[in-house]
């Protein structure tokens, strides 16, 4: 074949994956908001490889939980092992190889709109769902082929690519779940303390902080300042923000052990990065390292930084810990307690 | 500059751009200068990996291009142009890539991990035999090494066992030779399970793995202290070449299911009428048939547990239908765990079910 033809066969190629990716999107723009079986996603996640995307699909939702759902990795290698499922390119959101043996039950907070990417159809989802079924009960036969790649040093390596990943999506599954619930004990705690409140100062100390405690190690507080935190919320959780709005603007704080003491590191989140405004930091009078405040963009949202933040561990000394954050044009204080059990 | 970032410079100018482009491309958008430059990267890409995996060197048929007798400009071109489809242009790792783009991460792994997964996908379909070879020695050194049975230097890539790796057999000493590859290749030869050893060898999986370890334990026991891999490969793709032509790539390929002597048509059972046994497209009066077929099941005055295999089959068939596949009564029934003749049966419904909607849709 001439070198013309081919590049003219090449433009064809692309007309016809650009074709595909116009149908996807159709598809996509009739979903709900909610997450569906067949429904695809891909998150943004910490220390995986970047040479490797992993997607989720969504297989089933949980009958006791209409906003549990479990999802599967999948990726676009074609070695298939025996607890794996091919979706063929003539899906719409093919050709995909489902990894059976690694679903994650999910919290439909986790699963945001704009992380879907993919459907795929309920044949292919039903499928899956019968091997899995068979794999519960440990009756599933896969085939020699099947039984062989199992053995292929590329696989192995494959699935332990893959396992990072799935460790990465557990441990924000975690953290999302405590955060999801820590809305509840914030707002019931804050709400406790609005008589306190002033303008742009929140105490997390008393009762709001202890239910926390309570209920979470590592402690958090956490807090919203606008609209951005409450997309990633329920319902009812961004019912409950909303009221919370009404009382303070808020400052997610996150506390995390770090031997004796405690490493803190704050997470503002701000709609618009016009908005994100330059920042500059005390702790107990003293200034934070510039090099330990920074904005980050995830997508339209800034999200503020504050890493190693070390704060006293004891409640006394602790108690001196203001942490002063000085905007354009206002101050944020935060007083900071270390958590109930602290060492 | 390197070359490594003279790619990577390139990749993040042109190659994420192009990506971004893919999505609403319409063909007059492609100018013919921008789409020689993202081949041109292609091209830096595949070589440098190909270079890596000694391909250079090898005949291009061993990647399924046996019309060319070396690697030259229209070699090349072929290759380079079905490396961009597979790694670009495969719908899902297109959208992979511009998932990526969206979390601002480099795109370069990515790419080169799909050009990798290319070659790697070539030579397991154009050359099943030397692949499945490679993968059963890097497999058996790879459990001797972490039990301390043998050493191995000259690692690569992560320290993996690639053709150069050096495998010891014996405790190291500073005046270790490797022994002549005639040498290495007369003692495999000799080995008195050379017919069995060959015909598992050169497929991937236990029972190869175990063949080549017997051969690994013999070259040991025969005084041989050391070899390398690339030899250790050649001589094996050699000898067992000679020796076992009957052995083809479809043995070796082929699902052990697909020999069933009953090889049933998946779109025959469903009674759609698709001319060609191939893969087909999944389109809405797929979809509809499936969901008619569900329907129809479930209207069924049967039990449940067996309206649920029903069902499972059904999945099935569609699944194979789509994939261009055969199934088996054999593959189904133990699939359902259930006997040859309940699948007979639960088929036999499924048929007349299926002409049931059929008569309907035509009345219509």
């Amino acid at each position: 074949m001439k070198s013309d033809q081919k590049l003219k066969t090449l433009e064809q190629k692309i007309l016809s994956v650009a074709a595909k990716s116009k149908r996807l999107d159709d598809a996509l723009s009739q979903l709900k908001i909610i997450p569906e079986r067949g429904n695809v996603y891909i998150f943004n996640l910490d220390n995986t490889p970047e040479d490797m995307a992993v997607f989720w699909v969504i297989l089933n939702t949980d009958p006791s939980d209409p906003k549990r759902f479990f999802a599967v990795p999948a990726d676009t290698d074609t070695l298939i092992g025996s607890f794996d499922m091919p979706v063929p390119e003539s899906s719409l959101f093919g050709p995909l190889v489902l990894r059976l043996r690694r679903g994650l039950w999910l919290q439909e907070s986790l699963l945001e709109p704009s992380s879907r990417v993919g459907i795929i159809e309920s044949l292919f989802i039903d499928r899956a769902q019968f091997i899995m079924s068979r794999i519960a009960k440990g009756d599933w036969i896969s085939s020699e082929k099947q039984q062989a790649t199992d053995t292929n040093p590329d696989y192995e390596e494959w699935m332990e690519m893959l396992d990072r990943f799935y460790v990465a999506l557990k441990k924000k599954r975690e953290k999302e779940a405590v955060a999801v619930n820590i809305y509840k004990q914030i707002i019931e705690g804050v709400r406790y303390l609005s008589d306190k409140v002033d303008e742009f100062f929140i105490d997390i100390s008393g009762k709001g902080m202890r239910k926390i405690e309570d209920a979470f190690v590592p402690a958090y507080a956490y807090a919203t300042r606008n609209a951005a935190a409450v997309q990633t919320l329920s319902e009812e959780d961004t019912i409950g923000i909303v009221e919370l709005k009404k009382i303070a603007p808020i400052l997610p704080v996150k506390f995390l052990r770090l031997q004796n003491n405690i490493k803190i590191n704050f997470q503002w989140l701000e709609l618009m990065i016009q908005t994100a405004p330059a920042v500059s930091m005390t702790l107990r009078g003293k200034k934070i390292n510039a090099d330990d405040i920074s904005w980050q963009d995830k997508g339209n949202i800034q999200v503020l930084k504050v890493s190693n933040c070390i704060v006293l561990a004891t409640e006394q000394e602790q108690a001196k810990s203001l942490l002063q954050i000085r905007f354009k044009d206002n101050v944020l204080n935060i007083d900071i307690l270390p958590p109930m059990h602290n060492a | 500059m390197t070359d490594q970032d003279h790619i990577g410079f390139i990749n993040i100018t042109s190659l994420t751009q192009h990506i971004k482009k893919l999505k609403t491309i319409a063909s007059s958008t492609i100018s013919t200068k921008e789409m020689s430059e993202i081949l041109n990267i292609i091209e830096k890409y595949l070589k440098r990996e190909m270079r890596r995996r000694n391909l250079l060197t090898q005949p291009p048929s061993l990647l399924g291009y046996s019309e060319f007798h070396e690697w030259n400009k229209d070699s090349f071109q072929d290759i380079i142009h079905d490396c961009y489809e597979y790694a670009i242009l495969t719908p899902t790792r297109c959208e992979a890539l511009k998932a990526q783009i969206s979390f601002n991460k480099n795109i370069d792994g990515l790419v080169y991990s799909n050009i990798s997964n290319f070659l790697r996908d070539r030579q397991r379909a154009h050359d099943p035999k030397g692949y499945n070879i490679f993968k059963n020695i890097e497999a058996v050194l790879q459990d001797l090494s972490r039990s301390g049975e043998v050493s191995l230097d000259h690692l690569r890539d992560n320290k993996k066992i690639r053709n150069e790796t050096i495998c010891t057999l014996v405790p190291p000493s500073s005046r270790l030779s490797l022994p002549d590859v005639w040498l290495i290749k007369q003692k495999i030869s000799d080995h008195k399970k050379f017919g069995e050893i060959s015909k598992n060898a050169v497929k991937l999986g236990d029972k190869g793995q175990k063949s080549i370890a017997m051969l690994i334990q013999n070259l040991r026991e025969s005084g041989i202290n050391a070899f390398q891999v690339q030899n250790f490969v050649d001589i094996l793709k050699d000898v067992f070449r000679n020796v076992d032509k009957e052995i083809s790539i479809s043995d070796i390929e082929q699902d052990p299911e697909s020999d069933d002597s009953k090889k049933l048509v998946p779109a025959d059972i469903l009674k759609l009428s698709i001319s060609n046994h191939s893969k087909i497209e999944l389109n809405m009066d797929i979809e509809n048939r499936y969901n008619n077929l569900k329907d129809g099941i479930e209207k069924q005055k049967i039990q449940k547990k067996r309206k649920d295999r029903l069902h499972s089959i059904i999945t099935l068939l569609f699944h194979k239908m789509v994939n261009g596949e055969y199934c088996s009564v054999t593959a189904i029934a133990r699939e359902m765990g259930a006997s040859k003749s309940t699948i007979s049966e639960d088929l036999t419904l499924i048929e007349s079910i299926a002409e049931k909607i059929n008569r309907k849709d035509s009345n219509k």
